[in-house]
């Protein structure tokens, strides 16, 4: 308990947004009392001044009126808040006699101004030659004190009032952005524990706080969804494993307790042991891909002479299937992998004989900056066509044919694009493009 | 015919005729051969080219 109160100070300090409201409390604090004393001093000067000049004035006309002779020099005056003194020639072993400059009435004989007593409050004396004697003037300037008193009274309450103002708005804001702050570490908090669904619960985007929240918030959306893809992968690879190998092993149990023809279970064993094999080519192929491993190997490709191949490859094989093949090739290079620019549009045909129905057309396209197999079949909803391109996204999500999903992750280094066709028909046009100079 | 009486795998005649060293799940070669097949065994009539199934094709030396 007391440790916890003692590391207290400490945690508090370790806050940024607090630490940076008492340091800013107290930056402003210092500036305040620096600019009242600043100003008390520079008031004080100017009101010496003032009392000097006031002085030497009253000096100057008394003086004028001994010169005149209007002036009773021997009795000392005392109007007020004025003392006058007079001292003859016949004075001059008095201690004022010479006495010049300003002076306070410490120095004074009591007896002759004050009668005997020493007054409660300040009096400030000016004292210089006047006549054949000597002329002192004396001015009570106890208002002076007063007004350093108030001045002072009211500097220390204003300090007080600002300190405790400033202290006040100071933590209270500080500790606010505190408290935004901890919202934002404990959402990290819970996604660094695994709770991906964790976000900053805010509406707003008013500053650099909740723009935070926002970043963070995307930062947890993207790993969650990374994530996702990975588990959807894995499921993928384990899914897609394991109906050949079943297959595979009920082959090759059938061979074992035949008695009759094992080469034909031994044969259909090795179907299965292939598809397997093809299985994990795409999946190689795909983190291949994905790591960049194959960019290596890019080279200038003729893609008409590549489109030609291919459809006279695959031509008997769309016809087999029941649909038709046309092409659209006008002359295109790019810079990539041979292969893999192959097994892009041989993985397009092998979709569209796959999710198309018999008597689609499909049109092999190679124009300059555009490589890809449209077709008038009954394409894909505009929704899900981010979708497809995922690795191992299946549309209709049946796994009723094997294979590595669309496989249409395959891509190359241009951007992809999936539409209707650009003849207006109904249908899907899959395709890279990239930009020609 | 110089690989008379050897099986020939799929993946084999794949990368030999058709430069392709990647498998196309779909029946490229089977449709070819079918067609081959037919074209020799109607003028033939007889069995030249063997299927192996699960591991590919033979041409019978005759």
């Amino acid at each position: 308990m007391l440790s916890t109160l003692l590391s207290l100070p400490k945690r508090l300090w370790r806050m940024s947004a607090l630490r940076q409201a008492l340091l800013l409390t107290a930056l402003f604090w210092i500036a305040v009392i620096g600019s009242a004393v600043y100003a008390v001093f520079e008031m004080r000067d100017a009101i010496d001044r003032r009392v000097d000049n006031r002085l030497e004035a009253r000096f100057e006309m008394i003086r004028a009126d001994i010169a005149n002779g209007t002036f009773d020099t021997n009795a000392p005056q005392y109007v007020g808040l004025e003392r006058v003194i007079y001292l003859g020639p016949d004075e001059k072993d008095s201690p004022l006699f010479g006495r010049r400059g300003t002076f306070l009435y410490d120095d004074l004989a009591p007896d002759r101004l004050f009668r005997g007593r020493y007054p409660d409050e300040p009096w400030l004396f000016l004292g210089g030659p006047a006549g054949d004697g000597w002329l002192i003037v004396g001015q009570n300037v106890g208002e002076l004190s007063i007004f350093d008193e108030v001045l002072m009274q009211t500097l220390v309450g204003i300090g007080w009032i600002t300190l405790l103002v400033a202290l006040a708005v100071g933590l209270f804001l500080g500790w606010r952005t505190q408290l935004r702050l901890y919202k934002v570490t404990a959402v990290l908090d819970r996604a660094a524990n695994g709770d991906l669904s964790a976000r900053v619960v805010q509406d707003q985007d008013r500053d650099d706080l909740d723009q935070l929240g926002h970043q963070v918030n995307d930062a947890i959306g993207r790993i969650a969804a990374a994530l996702d893809q990975a588990k959807g992968f894995s499921a993928s690879i384990t899914h897609d494993l394991k109906t050949p190998l079943t297959r595979l092993r009920i082959r090759l149990e059938s061979a074992l307790m035949s008695d009759g023809d094992r080469e034909e279970e031994i044969g259909a064993a090795l179907e299965e042991v292939d598809k397997a094999i093809a299985i994990f080519d795409a999946f190689l192929r795909l983190s291949k891909l994905e790591s960049g491993a194959l960019e290596r190997r890019f080279e200038s490709v003729d893609l008409a002479a590549l489109a030609n191949d291919i459809a006279e490859t695959y031509g008997p094989v769309i016809e087999d299937s029941g649909r038709r093949l046309t092409t659209d090739i006008s002359d295109a290079t790019l810079n990539g992998d041979p292969v893999l620019l192959g097994q892009f549009l041989t993985n397009l045909i092998q979709n569209a004989l796959r999710h198309t129905p018999k008597g689609t057309a499909l049109t092999i396209v190679v124009r300059k900056g555009v490589f890809g197999l449209a077709d008038n079949g009954p394409g894909i909803p505009e929704d899900q066509r981010d979708n497809v391109v995922k690795p191992m996204y299946r549309l209709d999500r049946s796994r009723s044919t094997e294979g590595a999903g669309l496989g249409l992750a395959l891509r190359h280094k241009a951007e992809l694009r999936l539409s209707e066709p650009d003849t207006g028909d109904q249908g899907l046009f899959v395709r890279m493009v990239w930009p020609v100079k | 015919m110089r690989a008379k009486g050897r099986i020939q795998t799929r993946n084999m005649l794949l990368e030999k005729v058709w430069d392709m060293n990647f498998d196309p799940t779909t029946s490229v070669v089977e449709t070819h051969m079918s067609r081959l097949r037919s074209k020799i065994e109607k003028s033939f009539g007889d069995t030249f080219i063997r299927t192996i199934r699960g591991a590919g094709y033979v041409v019978d030396a005759s």
